[in-house]
């Protein structure tokens, strides 16, 4: 059969065209999903406030105290209002956003490098290896995080010193709640990389890579992982906001960051004896915490959707 | 089944050792539980400190110390005047008897303790439970039979805020509104603290409406989320070829949904449900703090803060096994939802 | 699992919750208790006491419903209802209504008599010349509430068991340290012999937490279990010899008193006492904004601005010999080379506006003490408070050698920052709040402050765990304390001997403080018996360390109450505080 000039020049073109890589296919799909553009645009919105804010507002006008001025509400001269210590809840928020934000990302970092690794050896190993450490995760697992976390921030407690980073100094129970955080979310996303890793080394991909010589270490970092990196991306997105949530939680029980350091989780511990006189103090924090995992979950839900549209793992 | 229930008994026996151990190390470090004997008003003499100390136990090595904790003293002689010679038998039974010791702070057995503590927080976490599985279903189940629609998108957004916020700021903004100004507009407003108040006394109703914003930060969150889940779950088997024929044979909707759908979404909610205890549980730590609800999560709190030893490893102890059995008791309800599953 | 099923289950649970929710929502209010009352009573706030002995007032009539009033706690249960193993201020509240004492000081220093009929003196011979026997004689026909007679030989079991061996009593000081030993002579008449001549004896055996116990009902628990530690009196005491009884106790959540019919001094006027125990300050506020709380307890100065509003609610302050006072590490061993020079401690003192604090913090509620025996008759008289004068401070720095030489905006001085570690007991916003206060002032003068918010726990550890007080790992930290016998001045916490080391690692003086001169005034004292010369001494002890700026007090820490004015007759005392409570009435 003849094919018309046109079509048979389309196909030329079409063959001509390099395939989209699975990641341009993915972000492609991702661009697509409104919800997801909202939640990038929000995030956005939020890290310049917490790193542009800096330039009008100096630490230390985060921190100035003025006892006179406390409990202001909302006026031009404090856009938030003032906190018990007379401090400018608006500068607090742009510093304590950067820790919040920096603790979240750092945390998760930490529970995904813990999660791959122990997901991977467990599923690439099996047997023995397989069994002992799915065990050690469903242990840590069964305890609830918040329980965990409690006990684990208290036993670092402040040993550990101040450091500085970006020209800011972050006391040492930033590290410890990072650090806490971190340790306490890796199981979940363990499950998923050993289940991934146990259906994909029996591909047929592994078996030549092996023959080929591949060391383990290869074979691991670089055969089977690229291959699970979507639900790492998914999960380690959405554990940013449990992370950031998380943060909030302890530092509202008074064990996360101390203050006079702020955090929106903190702030929000402070916040709690004026409920009804200062309701100011949080909600701003409180809102800002909230459009952030907002934000994430929304960004999150995208990335999934845009990896495999037809997965529906469970949302966590 | 038996042969796998029992082996999944067994293979939680060392695991809930282990967990023990590496708990009771972490919690032996927490601090100085004499420190605060006297409250922050009056430090302990040096001689009573030094005898608490010993009776106490906190004397020996933390390794003896988990030993003696877990299977008792009863069998050794312990030195009890002080003088460094063994003279008498201790009276603990350890855990593995039952005997989870005597609370540091209040002196009497750390299982009376927590057994005033617990029930609250059950009922808590039964009643915040129960809100969630039902208005989860109903909100999932309705917003995927209406896909789309103006009610199914105001749901979803709702869901992702709902979903994203933190527990207690949700309870602050309830208080704000349904404590706080709710009396100052004069409406019957919502108790702050406690579970009922004390002249009436603890009855059904006044339980019941000091445990509605307690509830109702609780569950919300977890209701965004699962209703979500449900929805896609939903969704995903509406589409599937079983449900289409079942329409067309002329079943009633209410009996396709109900009869099959309905069951084959139901089992990841199971599994969501099942693992949803110890979220619970820590979402309730921050609930009872700021309601005032006398419960575990409370006392773990405290007791952490204490370093009580006994009690905090009494609570962990008592939600490991609980979160063990339960997830043994996913597993097999499982069996009974999916026939394609089965256990060796 | 049928389609019916789960469809029938799930209405009904439907149906019937929104049947609880609607039906909870109607018939319970939230409200109960007092409407809010209008004209104060007479009387009511009055702090004044008549010297010794009260009269009995017989019970009035009761009305048909019973005169209850309900007082909240905040900080937790107390940890025993048994004395001797009783540590906290809750549970000292709690044998102020359940359990009488010797006698009782009130607010003004006055010994009222309770279980002995006069207070021993060397005139009335109660006391011996040496000082070493003293002897009490009780009132007769004091019985515990079943009816069984209040004896002599009731306080010598106590004695007993709180030495005894078996028992995990909380404190055997100072029974172990001055008492040789404890005679009943006659039913009702107590002799203690000491071992030296104590001079806080009146304000320590027997008396304010230290009370007695049955013989009659816990005799017989130890002679079956070797020890008390698990009595159930403990926990209910079946018995009291109090103005109440105790007849209910919920942990963690409330403790119900009523009136014991045998109370000697004759019935009180109210039938019972709801104690709650909140773990939560805010909880208390809201009680007692609505209404349900009659007597709040512990009230801290920035609560004062909320309950000014409340037109229902009076406050009344009670001193009990307790300051905030800022202690600084100056041992020369541990701690920062510019905290052993008095001239940086004086210009720490003077860069703190303490009235500030305390106006903006506390409501202007507290005062700024001079000496750590700031309400006594020990108090120097002739010194004044550290004034606010931050120009000074930085005079006195430079002069002490401490300039910014790096242009850091911190002072330095052979190349050490004067950054000084600040570790407390964190947890409470104000105290946050003012701790961050403080760091702007000290910083406004060159000073850096590292701030450490730290658990009891963790900053009170012991010597041998590392503690930080203990150990000297800090700079400057801050707690309320005062005198363990208030209105005793005798305390140990700034004596050499106390400093800790691995030889005495249980030392109270965590401050390093170590002046010979101090040293011997405070032996002195201890055994002077001479009431006059020991004040002189406490002068100059006081003098001492005012001038050396050695702790910097910093607002006084009084017992503040919050009570609802439908109450009359409520008093209380900041070394009892509960004495009057057979008085309390409520307006009708």
């Amino acid at each position: 059969m003849a094919v018309s000039a046109a079509t048979s020049d389309l196909l030329q073109a079409r063959i001509k065209r390099r395939p989209l890589t699975p990641g341009q296919v993915a972000l492609r799909r991702f661009i697509r999903h409104k919800m997801a553009l909202v939640g990038v645009g929000i995030l956005v919105a939020l890290i310049l406030y917490v790193t542009v804010g800096t330039v009008f507002f100096s630490e230390a006008d985060a921190n100035y105290v003025d006892l006179r001025n406390k409990l202001s509400p909302p006026s031009w001269e404090h856009p938030f209002g003032t906190d018990l210590g007379g401090r400018d809840i608006l500068a607090r928020t742009i510093y304590g956003g950067q820790i919040s934000i920096i603790i979240g990302i750092l945390a998760v970092i930490v529970s995904v490098v813990a999660g791959v690794l122990i997901g991977a050896l467990a599923g690439f190993y099996g047997g023995i290896v397989d069994s002992l450490l799915m065990r050690f995760t469903e242990a840590t697992f069964n305890i609830p995080q918040l329980f965990l976390l409690i006990a684990l921030a208290k036993f670092f407690g402040t040993k550990m010193p101040a450091f500085n980073l970006f020209g800011r100094s972050f006391s040492g129970s930033v590290v410890i709640i990072v650090g806490v955080i971190g340790l306490t979310s890796w199981m979940y996303l363990a499950r998923i990389v050993r289940s991934n890793f146990l259906s994909l080394k029996e591909q047929e991909f592994v078996t030549a890579a092996r023959c080929a010589g591949a060391t383990d270490f290869s074979l691991i970092f670089e055969h089977i992982l690229p291959n699970t990196i979507a639900p790492i991306i998914v999960s380690a997105t959405l554990e940013v906001a449990s992370a950031i949530l998380s943060e909030a939680y302890i530092s509202f029980l008074g064990m996360g960051v101390q203050p006079p350091t702020a955090t929106w989780g903190n702030m929000l511990n402070e916040a709690y004896n004026h409920l009804e006189g200062a309701p100011w103090m949080w909600f701003f924090p409180g809102t800002l915490i909230l459009l952030a995992v907002l934000a994430i979950n929304f960004a999150g839900d995208g990335l999934r959707d845009a990896f495999d549209p037809r997965s529906l793992a469970a949302t966590q | 089944m038996t042969r796998y229930v029992l082996r999944r008994l067994l293979q939680a026996i060392p695991l809930l050792l282990i967990i023990s151990l590496i708990l009771f190390i972490l919690i032996s470090n927490l601090g100085d539980p004499l420190a605060s004997f006297g409250g922050t008003r009056r430090r302990l003499p040096p001689a009573d400190r030094e005898r608490l100390t010993r009776q106490l136990g906190l004397d020996k090595p933390v390794i003896v110390q988990y030993v003696i904790w877990l299977i008792g003293n009863d069998w050794m002689k312990i030195d009890v005047d002080g003088d460094g010679i063994p003279d008498a038998y201790g009276t603990r039974q350890g855990v593995l008897r039952g005997d989870f010791g005597n609370s540091f702070q209040e002196r009497r057995p750390a299982i009376e303790v927590i057994g005033e503590r617990v029930w609250n927080t059950l009922l808590l976490m039964t009643a915040c439970e129960a809100v969630v599985l039902i208005f989860s279903l109903l909100i999932g189940i309705y917003s995927a039979l209406r896909q789309y629609s103006a009610w199914d998108n105001t749901i979803t957004a709702l869901s992702f805020i709902g979903y994203s916020m933190p527990v207690f700021w949700l309870s602050l903004v309830l208080i704000y509104i349904f404590s706080v100004n709710f009396k100052r507009w004069g409406l019957p407003y919502f108790p702050v603290t406690g579970m009922y108040d004390l002249e009436v006394g603890p009855t059904v109703g006044q339980i019941v409406w000091h445990l509605v914003l307690p509830v109702a930060s609780l569950s919300i969150v977890s209701i965004a989320g699962y209703s979500r889940y449900i929805r896609s779950q939903m969704l995903e088997v509406i589409n599937q070829d079983y449900v289409r024929t079942a329409y067309a044979k002329g079943l009633p909707e209410r009996m396709v949904i109900m009869g099959h759908a309905f069951k084959n979404a139901a089992l990841p909610l199971v599994t969501i449900i099942g693992m949803d205890l110890p979220l619970l549980l820590g979402g309730a730590v921050v609930t009872e703090a700021i309601f005032g609800w006398p419960g575990m999560g409370r006392l773990y709190f405290k007791a952490t803060n204490a370093a009580d030893i006994p009690v905090t490893m009494g609570i962990l102890v008592i939600i490991s096994v609980l979160v063990v059995l339960f997830q043994i008791a996913t597993d097999i309800t499982y069996t009974f939802l999916d026939p394609r599953i089965r256990y060796e | 699992m049928c389609t019916k099923k789960i469809g029938c289950v799930t209405i009904s649970l439907l149906i019937v919750s929104s049947l609880m929710l609607a039906g909870c929502g109607g018939t319970t209010t939230p409200t109960t208790t007092a409407p809010v009352a209008e004209e104060p009573t007479t009387g009511e706030m009055a702090t004044q006491a008549p010297a010794t002995q009260e009269p009995a007032t017989p019970a009035p009539t009761e009305a048909a419903r019973p005169k209850s009033i309900t007082m909240t706690f905040v900080g937790g249960d107390p940890e025993s209802l048994n004395p001797i193993y009783a540590y906290s201020w809750t549970a000292e509240c709690v044998f102020d209504l359940s359990l009488a004492s010797l006698w009782n000081i009130d607010n003004d220093g006055n010994y009222v008599m309770d279980l002995a009929e006069e207070l021993p003196t060397v005139e009335n011979g109660g006391v011996s010349e040496d000082g070493l026997v003293i002897t009490i004689r009780l009132t007769p026909d004091v019985t515990w509430s079943d009816g069984t007679p209040l004896t002599a030989h009731d306080a010598v079991f106590t004695y007993d068991m709180i030495m005894d061996e078996g028992n995990s009593s909380y404190s055997r000081y100072p029974w172990d340290t001055y008492v040789e030993s404890i005679t009943a002579v006659d039913d009702h008449t107590l002799q203690i012999k000491m071992t030296a001549p104590y001079a806080d004896w009146s304000t320590s055996l027997f008396v304010g937490i230290s009370r007695i116990i049955p013989q009659h009902i816990l005799e017989p628990v130890f002679e079956a279990e070797g020890t008390l530690d698990n009595a159930e009196w403990n926990r209910l005491p079946s018995v009291g010899s109090g103005p109440f009884m105790l007849t209910e106790f919920e942990p963690a959540s409330h403790i119900i008193f009523k009136a014991n019919e045998r109370y000697w001094r004759g019935r009180p006027h109210l039938d019972e006492i709801y104690m709650r125990l909140l773990e939560d300050r805010a909880a208390q506020i809201a009680a007692l904004a609505a209404g349900e709380s009659d007597i709040g307890s512990y009230i801290i100065g920035s609560e004062i601005p909320s309950l000014k509003t409340m037109e229902h609610i009076e406050i009344t302050s009670s001193i009990n010999g307790y300051q905030v006072v800022t202690f600084l590490n100056v041992d020369p061993k541990t701690a920062h080379p510019a905290m052993t020079d008095p001239l940086v401690r004086r210009a720490l003192a003077l860069a703190l506006d303490r009235q500030l604090m305390i106006d903006q913090l506390y409501a202007g509620l507290y005062q700024i003490p001079v000496t750590y025996w700031h309400g006594t008759v020990y108090d120097n008289p002739d010194l004044e408070p550290y004034p606010y004068d931050p120009e000074q401070a930085k005079a006195l720095l430079d002069q002490a050698g401490w300039v910014d030489t790096n242009g850091d905006g911190v002072r330095d001085k052979d190349g050490v920052e004067l950054t000084l570690r600040y570790k407390y007991i964190g947890g409470d916003e104000t105290t946050d709040t003012r701790i961050a206060s403080m760091q702007q002032m000290l910083a406004d003068v060159g000073i850096k402050i590292d701030i450490y918010a730290e658990t009891t726990e963790v900053l009170w550890a012991s010597y041998d765990e590392g503690g930080p007080l203990a150990t000297g790992d800090y700079d400057v930290t801050h707690y309320s304390d005062g005198l363990w016998y208030f209105p005793s001045p005798d305390t140990s916490y700034f004596l050499c001997s106390e400093i800790p080391t691995a030889e005495n690692p249980w030392g109270y003086n965590w401050y390093g403080i170590c002046i010979p001169e101090l040293d011997e005034l405070f032996a002195a004292q201890a055994v002077e018996i001479n009431p006059e010369k020991r004040i002189e001494m406490f002068y100059k002890i006081g003098k001492i360390m005012y001038d050396e700026t050695l702790i910097i007090p910093m607002y006084t820490d009084p017992d503040v109450w919050a009570v609802n004015k439908r109450l009359k007759d409520v008093r209380f005392s900041g070394v009892d505080p509960l004495m009057f409570a057979w008085e309390w009435d409520v307006a009708e």
